[in-house]
């Protein structure tokens, strides 16, 4: 059986470059002997069923796509939670994983009802663009990640961050970023990650594979 | 007192200039000085008359050299930044430089090339009476953020007095326009324009007002064309300036259906440069035959197109700009419209000359399977990001066979040497010294 591959909000969550995360990620996979089967949802579909993926992806937006990415998912938060629950492999970068938090108070100071996944909250300003290279240690690959990070927000209560900032722009509140519960990862580095980091991509095929 | 401070400030900036000059500084420090003693001279002097500025993504130095090539020719008293320091210490060095010691703009027209993220500080004093805007890219998003935050940067700068030129076909740029002065200027449907936007990403997919999908009757280029929302009725607004005619291969472009101009290099970029300065000439009572015989044949002086041989090699540099998907864009549809067989050298080495950052995601929003193309023969992929260009290309259809891949620019011009097909050199201002030295020494 193929494994199945969604990549969501695909045409417009990408700042820039998020496809190829999947379009590398599908070829490593490719090589490993792998049948892969990508598909793309997005704000017209009506009906997503996450549990039936192997891997769920979602990139970085502009703001304002963000709280209409947001505004969507809503409908689907207890099949993603369901996927989240059954162990699924689920990979949000950028702003979109905090949507996965219990609120974002936006720059106009409107506060969103997050997708309740997890208790962190989320805050944004609209006076000062948070921007720079980063380098990250985590405890999966064992090896030093690069990145870069373009966020006008800081996060509040993650329980289990991702990754270690080892290099961060002096702007940036924390040291601490991203989150990792069970087999969902999220990190606020945006664009192609999989691709800078071949060690966190081969990472994710073998996890894909064996939970398949 | 006040009379005083406006004289000394005056005086000491030009003098300033005047030594800069002699150790070869830029424009922006005799600026710099002046703002730390007199914070806010621009307030005090007597500007000129009518103050044009130019912002947006892409083009504001080729545009800015446009319209003061056609002002100048027509006779009008003009000063203009034309070493594109864009922020308000470049502004100030220019504004003060053409005043009297009392403080009274000589010329009568100046013409502001202004960053857009800055525009904001510059305007606080100098209010444009026009303010274009050519386009709103994803450019530079390593200090811009993305398009919708520099988009929030330039409203700010916006105050009511401010009348608005604004790119019809860029729906962003459209928004500035909403409940404001504003005159627009455009292309209509034109022979080469597309019915899908078929490039990386689309930016125009939906609606920047209300979030709906919208529709396109026609693409020009990537985002740019003409675009309709069904749920809220925000479309292409009419235009007052409009290519209505425009042939690439024939060089020519005609607006408002009679003012035909021939092009010195075709490029739809060149089309809408040509578009904005004619806008301008008008806007500053410059007769359209005036503005239409200026702008024929015209070579542009900033250096982004320039003819070179190496060896064997012949071709031609299109610089375009890292972190600008859009300029590589329009750089790779020159190469794939020459219909003589060519090679193309892809040059990644410094991404920035002025601030750093080691981020190649930009390369995944270009278009490189458009290179998948039979009249392109051989692709050199060369500078220190080699690896982050050979994993781009690694996922297009392009064969393997007609990569080269150079760890370093010196390597990749020792192979050029032999190359015999004609040769486009595609990179960013930040890199393109590296490759014109080497060009001028005649070896590696």
């Amino acid at each position: 059986m193929a494994i199945k591959i969604l990549h969501l909000y695909s045409d417009f969550m990408n700042l820039y470059g998020e496809y190829g995360n999947i379009r590398l990620l599908t070829k490593t996979l490719e090589e490993k002997g792998q049948e892969v089967s990508p598909e793309s949802k997005t704000i017209t579909d009506k009906d997503i069923d996450f549990t039936a993926y192997d891997f769920i992806y979602c990139g970085a937006g502009t703001e304002s796509k963000r709280t209409f990415a947001l505004n969507h998912l809503m409908k689907f938060r207890e099949s993603l939670k369901e996927a989240f629950d059954s162990d699924k492999v689920i990979l949000f970068t950028g702003n979109s994983w905090e949507m996965l938090g219990k609120s974002i108070t936006t720059a106009e100071g409107k506060v969103l009802e997050g997708l309740k996944l997890f208790d962190f909250t989320v805050k944004e300003q609209n006076a000062r663009r948070l921007t720079g290279d980063i380098k990250a240690k985590a405890d999966f690959p064992d090896t030093e990640l690069i990145g870069f990070i373009n966020k006008c927000s800081e996060v509040e209560g993650v329980s289990s961050p991702l990754f270690t900032l080892t290099m961060k722009p002096e702007s940036f509140a924390s040291d601490m970023e991203g989150i990792r519960e069970k087999n969902l990862f999220g990190t606020q580095i945006v664009g192609p990650v999989l691709v800078k980091n071949p060690t966190f991509c081969e990472y994710m095929a073998e996890l894909i594979i064996r939970n398949k | 007192m006040n009379k005083i401070k406006v004289f000394l400030a005056v005086a000491f900036c030009k003098t300033v200039r005047f030594f800069a000059k002699l150790l070869g500084r830029g424009s922006s420090l005799p600026g710099a000085l002046t703002l730390k003693l007199f914070p806010n001279i621009l307030r005090d002097i007597t500007p000129p008359e009518k103050i044009i500025a130019v912002t947006g993504s892409n083009g504001k130095t080729s545009t800015v050299e446009l319209i003061a090539h056609v002002l100048k020719e027509s006779g009008a008293s003009l000063v203009y930044n034309k070493e594109g320091s864009n922020q308000i210490e470049g502004v100030t060095t220019m504004l003060l430089c053409d005043c009297t010691l009392s403080g009274k703009a000589k010329s009568k027209v100046a013409l502001i090339e202004s960053d857009e993220r800055f525009a904001k500080y510059t305007f606080k004093y100098i209010k444009p009476t026009y303010l274009f805007i050519t386009n709103l890219y994803r450019d530079q998003l390593t200090r811009n953020g993305h398009p919708e935050w520099v988009w929030g940067a330039i409203n700010d700068a916006i105050s009511e007095d401010i009348t608005l030129v604004l790119n019809a076909d860029d729906p962003l740029v459209t928004t500035f326009g909403k409940g404001r002065n504003a005159l627009y200027f455009g292309a209509d449907k034109l022979s080469f324009d597309k019915d899908v936007n078929d490039s990386v990403y689309n930016d125009g997919k939906y609606c920047p007002i209300c979030c709906a999908p919208m529709t396109y009757d026609y693409y020009h280029y990537n985002h740019i064309g003409s675009y309709n929302c069904s749920a809220c009725g925000f479309k292409k607004p009419e235009t007052k300036w409009t290519i209505t005619d425009a042939d690439l291969k024939s060089k020519t472009l005609t607006i408002n259906g009679k003012h035909t101009i021939t092009l010195s290099f075709s490029s739809i970029y060149q089309c809408y440069n040509s578009l904005v300065a004619f806008a301008a000439a008008d806007i500053a009572g410059v007769k359209p035959e005036k503005a239409v015989a200026a702008l024929s044949g015209y070579k542009m002086q900033s250096g982004r197109i320039m003819d070179f041989t190496f060896g064997k090699a012949k071709g031609t540099l299109l610089v375009s700009k890292h972190e600008n998907s859009v300029s590589y864009d329009q750089s790779i549809n020159v190469v794939t419209n020459d219909q003589q067989d060519v090679a193309v050298l892809i040059i990644v080495d410094k991404i920035s000359r002025k601030y750093h950052t080691e981020d190649t995601s930009w390369l995944w929003d270009i278009d490189f399977e458009k290179l998948n193309s039979d009249n392109v023969k051989k692709i050199y992929l060369a500078g220190s990001y080699y690896k982050d260009l050979d994993v781009r290309f690694s996922v297009t259809d392009i064969p393997k066979d007609k990569l080269v891949i150079c760890e370093s620019v010196e390597s990749a011009m020792a192979k050029l040497k032999d190359e015999e097909n004609f040769t486009y050199a595609i990179t960013c201002f930040s890199d393109k010294g590296k490759f014109l030295e080497i060009i001028k020494k005649g070896e590696v």
